[in-house]
């Protein structure tokens, strides 16, 4: 009975996966205004945490998305809230994880 | 143990002059150097477990192990993140390159210990089942810098290259689309690093490695390779991750092959005669299964507000006896492999790991996550246990479940309180040998980053 939930599950997280990939590559690249606020968000970012940071940032149609890995909860906090101050008034979505165990 | 003592201090007097210059966004950076950490303390109940190691990574059996026996009320350490101290740097090298490092160290909060999870082992050693403490198998052993010990070199455009001991790709997956971020005492795919080592929780980390990643617009990808380690130990591997991210949409696909990975286990009363008569200690000694594996997994996560995210995964894990057998007496992370089995493995083994999830706050500080995991193995023996699905062998076909909720209230940047309970199931060959099959794990604790 597991068995077949479990072979179930696996099929339904692959098919999850596949479909979020297909809209991930349908989406529609970024406009002059959202490269310039990528642009403000990595300058920002540099200039509070320095190189190295590994954070990736992307604007679409005026929302800053973050991706990556940090050390700490903290760290997470500390960027969201550099991005915050040099977004003012953009939507903010945070896809940051943590580092590994 | 002097060279952790040097660390410790060093670090100690890093962390004094932080704290006298730290910045106004809390960072405790100086110069480009950064002093970080987490302490995670809490309690916890197993409803079938044992007494807590001081030595793991893993103080608890938070998911159900071979030799959790009685309910166990225990304090726990490292049950959301795992505690530990490291030190960062990145050096401004101009034209948009950067010089980094990082060394980091795993840390028991409740014994002050860093922490060693061959050690734990060893205190088994000749132990009655029912009668075993917590300990596990680990990457972490007796290695002051276990957790990562890396030099390398960033570009915005070219990249970041670095070198030393280091995660691999496969496990940087696992913690990014592990929608429990990975902790010992929630989530199936932090509390066994089975799945994070590609077969081997000790394979979670590599030794020896380079690992390189680059980013093009929403794409990126990244490669890492392990040489060979000690002599006589053919355990190289590479990994390779491509990915992309859009729209609040990431996506991962990552394929691993590693040589040589080694699970460790304590040593049966009978292993202790023969590895006595070999002339090793049975203090630092250990038995070891060898095999090779072949990895590949697809996660994604998907922001479906700014508040709340679904994760979901899928690994597929094929072992095999080890093209290149180790020979009894190698030494991994400072203990002996006194016994070695290199022929666990009649036919290849499968485990297929998937999981679904999601996270959602539901204010700024009050986070709520649910997740559930499934392992499904093969069966994978000859002769009479050919095609079981039973307890009568591991070489059976089995299954593993973990369902599991937490809540976490965040006070601050730096503190958060959080409570949650596991359960775990194992079946059919997953559970051959085990005392009991399930615990309910219910955890509650604090912790503390900076």
């Amino acid at each position: 009975m597991f068995d077949k939930h479990g072979i179930l599950m696996a099929k339904t997280a692959v098919a999850f996966s596949l479909a979020l990939s297909v809209s991930a590559i349908q989406a529609q690249p970024s406009g002059t205004s959202d490269d310039a606020l990528v642009s403000s968000v990595k300058t920002a970012l540099h200039s509070h945490f320095g190189g190295g940071l590994g954070i990736r940032v992307q604007a679409i149609d005026g929302v800053v998305y973050l991706y990556g890995t940090v050390d700490t909860y903290l760290e997470q906090a500390n960027i969201e809230e550099a991005v915050r101050a040099a977004a003012p008034g953009h939507k903010i979505v945070d896809s940051i994880g943590s580092s590994p165990n | 143990m002097m060279a952790r003592r040097i660390y410790i201090c060093a670090l100690a007097a890093l962390a004094a002059g932080a704290n006298g210059a730290a910045r106004a966004d809390d960072s405790t950076t100086i110069n480009g150097l950064t002093f970080y950490g987490t302490i995670d303390v809490g309690v916890t109940y197993q409803s079938h477990g044992a007494p807590s190691s001081g030595y793991g990574n893993v103080g608890d059996l938070y998911v159900v192990q071979k030799q959790s026996n009685g309910s166990t009320f225990n304090m726990a350490q490292s049950g959301m993140g795992q505690s530990k101290i490291g030190l960062k740097g990145a050096e401004d090298l101009g034209d948009g390159w950067t010089g980094l490092f990082k060394l980091e160290s795993p840390v028991n909060p409740l014994g002050g210990n860093t922490t060693d999870a061959l050690k734990s082992l060893t205190t088994n050693n000749g132990v009655a089942l029912k009668s075993q403490n917590s300990g596990i198998d680990s990457s972490r052993g007796d290695n002051v810098f276990s957790q990562a010990a890396y030099v390398g070199i960033s570009n915005s455009t070219y990249g970041t290259l670095t070198a030393g001991r280091q995660t691999t790709l496969q496990n940087d997956a696992i913690s990014t689309y592990d929608p429990l971020y990975n902790s010992y005492a929630f989530s199936l795919i932090g509390f066994s690093g089975t799945a994070a080592g590609g077969g081997s929780t000790e394979d979670s980390r590599w030794d020896n490695s380079v690992k390189y990643l680059v980013s093009y617009g929403p794409f990126r990808a990244g490669l890492n390779y392990g040489f060979a380690g000690s002599l006589g130990r053919d355990d190289t591997g590479y990994g390779a991750d491509v990915g992309v991210d859009v729209s609040g949409l990431s996506v991962d696909a990552v394929l691993t092959h590693k040589k040589d990975e080694v699970n460790a286990s304590a040593l049966s009363a009978a292993q202790m005669l023969t590895v006595t008569g070999l002339g090793y200690s049975t203090s630092d000694s250990l038995a070891f299964t060898v095999h090779d594996d072949t990895v590949y997994t697809l996660a994604a996560r998907y922001n479906l507000a700014a508040n709340a995210s679904l994760f979901a995964g899928y690994e597929h894990i094929a072992s095999s006896n080890p093209a290149s057998p180790l020979a009894v007496g190698f030494d991994d992370m400072g203990y002996t492999g006194a016994v070695v089995n290199n022929d666990a493995f009649p036919r290849t083994r499968v485990l297929q790991y998937a999981w679904v999830g999601g996270r959602y706050f539901a204010t700024p500080k009050i986070e709520f996550d649910a997740a559930w995991y499934y392992v499904n193995q093969n069966s994978y023996g000859t002769g009479s246990t050919a095609g079981c699905s039973g307890t009568q062998s591991g070489t059976c076909s089995g299954q593993e479940n973990v369902l599991s909720l937490v809540a976490d209230y965040h006070f601050s940047k730096k503190f958060d309180a959080y409570a949650g309970v596991a359960y775990s199931q194992v079946l059919g060959g997953l559970a051959s040998g085990y005392l009991h099959n399930d615990t309910v794990s219910p955890t509650v604790g604090l912790r503390y980053s900076f």
